[in-house]
């Protein structure tokens, strides 16, 4: 009968015990598992970057501090701040006032000075955090005063990859077909140029066609298909020396020549036996191998990265569409089933993604189709792209497009965000094709 | 004492012996006492011969005397031969008295035999007067024989059927006894039983009444329990509404830090554009008593390093978190060391 007495007052000491121990051990969890909070949102914009004018380089033919500039713009993820926005033009870190710069929401701040150094002209930068308030890359490059854009080149693409950690490809050069003249009369010609569209060089002039450049995997020759001799055959030239040769010359339709990235085999479209099919050419020894055999036209091979596969473009579902040829079953898969016509389908340098061109309702745009899901989305609003070629990093697609009733060069980041034009060359523009990073480059 | 016991044993023996010896001697005597009549009657029967008999009469009589002396022992077998006896006395008689006849036959032949008359009818009477007496005696000893008899049957089967009916009544007592002690034990076992019964009703009625009780007894230890319990929880809520409500305005202010905190790094956060749904990086944070960052560290990497430079970007950028001094003191420190999830859900 004493039990039920002291019953209550006994749980009631463990109720009490209890309630000291979950406080005890909530105090010591919340210890032990820090506040999380969730960071759902954010802005798509670009981040705000400072680039302030170089000390010392109005006395060089160009301003290094825009062209950087410029380049991290066209990324499309950076928002260079204007310059009459700065309160101040530091040139080294140590003169940076961060507070000024944060209280501009300016992210990053890169300055930098002229010098000279034991090989001549340099160029020393620092790159800040200004929400840190440090450092994050500071170096020097040794520059030529002709070599300028290069160099400047060389910086944007030191910093787009501290910030991002993506390579930079300012450095990277295209190639295009240009088409002056009209009637009978056009001349033809193929160039390259930096990526930003400057800088630009003639490689090949014809009265024939010139069509589908594409770049060998050390960026140092071009393959295209020449009509010079009434008929097209692939030609390859070196692009420094202008040295070439004609690699084929087949009946029929020598065309869409894409060199695979170990750069000893040639996929190409050849008609040789009928309508145009998928070969594949050993370059040491020019032995073909036709990959397709099929009714329909198969046309215009690309290769993914690893080499082991090629996306075409065939009509033998009726219209054109993507397929990706595994050279491992020798089989051929459609990608594509969004909309009536894909083609020209190149895999981005991560694989996850194949970019074409898509006709939708607005017309003819450069899309990208996450090879995964399969969902297409559309990255451009012109209508008549056609050629799109990725940058080597992956972040820009480079098309050619309708504008004012003349071809012109386009780019778009890869997510749609970000998009421009490039430098309006003379006549026509066609055909553009993005190089590989530069060999030397790493 | 067996002293003293010894003392008796002598005068108890001579005792004995002296009953015994009376006892003898009186066994002894009764024949003797009888004999007396049997002696005489034999006496008269000589005598009657003295007078008439000769010397082989003498020796007939001494012999019949020594005859009938000789089986007296029991007087009662001495009779059969005392009626035969006349028998062989009278033929003794009648031929001596023949012989003496040729001597005075004739002058005695007729009072001898008017005597032998006299005497036979004499002797006729007193013959059937004794065998009178005899046959009475006998009839009466028969008689006496046969009621003893009777008297020892009647008796035996008085005995008999005393000891029948004393063995039936032995029988009706033992059956009245089986039967009144199996009624009794009936009886017995239905008071056990009613008793039992009884008993059993007690029990349950005791149980009954305990159950009653114990459940009262429950429901009021359960009232009591109750009560403390609720006391204890309004004690215990009393407690844990001041734990809740500190923890709540601890919470509160938290949440309210930690919206702070959440608004301020997502207008901050620039997701770059490589970045997609599956990335997520965590940030650990540390503040200093102003709000200030003193550390930032990638807890966990997204994988991509410039997703994960925006988000420590982003924190830097939204940085000072200065509403941290609104926040009680005791409840910052708990605050200034934080995570941050990102994880590109929403694009503005």
């Amino acid at each position: 009968m004493k039990m039920p007495e002291n019953l209550p007052l006994r749980s009631a000491y463990l109720a009490h015990a209890a309630v000291a121990l979950a406080l005890v051990l909530f105090a010591s969890m919340a210890r032990a598992d820090d506040l999380t909070i969730e960071i759902t949102r954010g802005s798509d914009s670009a981040t705000p970057i400072g680039v302030v004018p170089f000390q010392g380089s109005d006395s060089l033919s160009g301003d290094v501090a825009r062209i950087v500039q410029d380049d991290l713009a066209r990324s499309g993820y950076f928002d260079p701040l204007a310059r009459d926005a700065m309160f101040a033009r530091p040139h080294s870190a140590d003169d940076v006032a961060f507070g000024d710069w944060r209280s501009l929401d300016v992210r990053y701040l890169l300055v930098g000075r002229r010098e000279q150094n034991a090989d001549g002209n340099a160029i020393r930068y620092d790159l800040l955090d200004v929400s840190g308030g440090r450092p994050i890359l500071q170096e020097s490059i040794t520059v030529g005063s002709d070599h300028l854009r290069g160099a400047a080149h060389r910086i944007s693409d030191a910093v787009f990859e501290a910030i991002t950690d993506i390579r930079g490809a300012f450095s990277t050069r295209i190639a295009y077909v240009t088409a002056q003249g009209v009637g009978d009369n056009i001349d033809y010609g193929l160039y390259v140029a930096d990526a930003d569209g400057h800088n630009s060089q003639s490689v090949l002039t014809s009265n024939e066609p010139i069509l589908s450049p594409a770049w060998s995997p050390d960026g140092k020759k071009l393959a295209y298909v020449s009509f010079e001799n009434e008929r097209p055959s692939i030609y390859v030239q070196q692009v420094s020396s202008g040295e070439r040769i004609r690699l084929t010359d087949f009946d029929g339709i020598n065309g869409a020549p894409a060199w695979s990235p170990d750069g000893r085999r040639m996929a190409m479209s050849l008609s040789r036996d009928g309508q145009p099919e998928i070969y594949l050419m050993n370059l040491a020894d020019r032995e073909i191998q036709r990959l397709t055999h099929n009714a329909s036209i198969d046309t215009e091979p690309s290769w993914a990265p690893d080499g082991r596969s090629l996306v075409f473009t065939s009509d033998r579902s009726g219209g054109p569409q993507l397929y990706r040829y595994s050279l491992d079953s020798g089989q051929a898969e459609r990608l594509t089933f969004t909309g009536q016509y894909n083609a020209r389908g190149r895999i981005g340098p991560y694989s996850e993604q194949v970019f074409m061109v898509h006709r939708s309702k607005q017309g003819y745009q450069v899309a990208r189709q996450d090879l995964e899901s399969g969902r297409l989305v559309v990255l451009s609003d012109s209508t008549q792209d056609e050629s799109p070629s990725i940058a080597p990093n992956g972040t820009m697609l480079l098309f050619a497009t309708q504008q004012g009733g003349k071809g012109v060069l386009s780019a778009v980041s890869v997510d749609g965000r970000a998009s421009f034009r490039l430098p309006a060359a003379s006549g026509d523009v066609r055909e553009p094709a993005w190089s590989p990073f530069p060999s030397s480059g790493r | 004492m067996s002293k003293r016991a010894g003392s008796y044993i002598l005068p108890a023996v001579l005792a004995i012996a002296l009953h015994l010896a009376v006892a003898l001697l009186g066994w002894i005597n009764l024949p003797w006492g009888e004999d007396e009549p049997d002696t005489r009657s034999v006496v008269q029967a000589t005598l009657v011969s003295t007078q008439t008999r000769t010397d082989k009469a003498q020796q007939v009589d001494e012999q019949q005397a020594a005859n009938q002396t000789q089986p007296d022992p029991a007087p009662e077998p001495d009779n059969p031969p005392r009626e035969e006896a006349p028998s062989d006395l009278e033929q003794a008689v009648i031929d001596q008295a023949s012989d003496m006849a040729d001597k005075r036959r004739e002058q005695a032949r007729e009072e001898a035999r008017e005597e032998e008359r006299a005497a036979a009818r004499r002797r006729e009477k007193e013959a059937e007067e004794a065998a009178q007496k005899q046959r009475e005696a006998e009839e009466k000893r028969e008689a006496e024989k046969q009621r003893e008899q009777e008297e020892r049957r009647k008796r035996e089967e008085e005995a008999k059927r005393k000891a029948e009916e004393k063995r039936q009544q032995e029988q009706a007592r033992k059956e009245r006894e089986a039967e009144k002690k199996r009624k009794a034990e009936e009886q017995r076992r239905k008071e056990e039983e009613a008793r039992q019964e009884r008993e059993a009703e007690k029990e349950r009625q005791r149980q009954a009444a305990e159950e009653a009780a114990r459940k009262k007894r429950e429901a009021e230890e359960k009232r009591k329990r109750e009560e403390a319990e609720a006391a204890m929880q309004r004690e215990l809520e009393g407690e844990r509404q001041a734990a809740a409500a500190k923890a709540e305005q601890a919470e509160e202010a938290a949440n309210h830090f930690k919206s702070i905190v959440k608004a301020a790094v997502e207008q901050a956060w620039r997701i770059p554009p490589r970045a997609n749904d599956s990335m997520t990086a965590k940030i650990s944070v540390r503040l200093g008593p102003s709000g200030e960052v003193l550390a930032t560290t990638v807890a966990n990497s997204s994988g991509d390093g410039g997703f994960d430079r925006s988000a420590v970007q982003a924190v830097e950028a939204a940085a000072p978190f200065t509403e941290l001094r609104d926040i009680a003191p005791e409840q910052q420190p708990a605050l200034r060391r934080f995570n941050l999830l990102f994880t590109p859900g929403e694009v503005r």
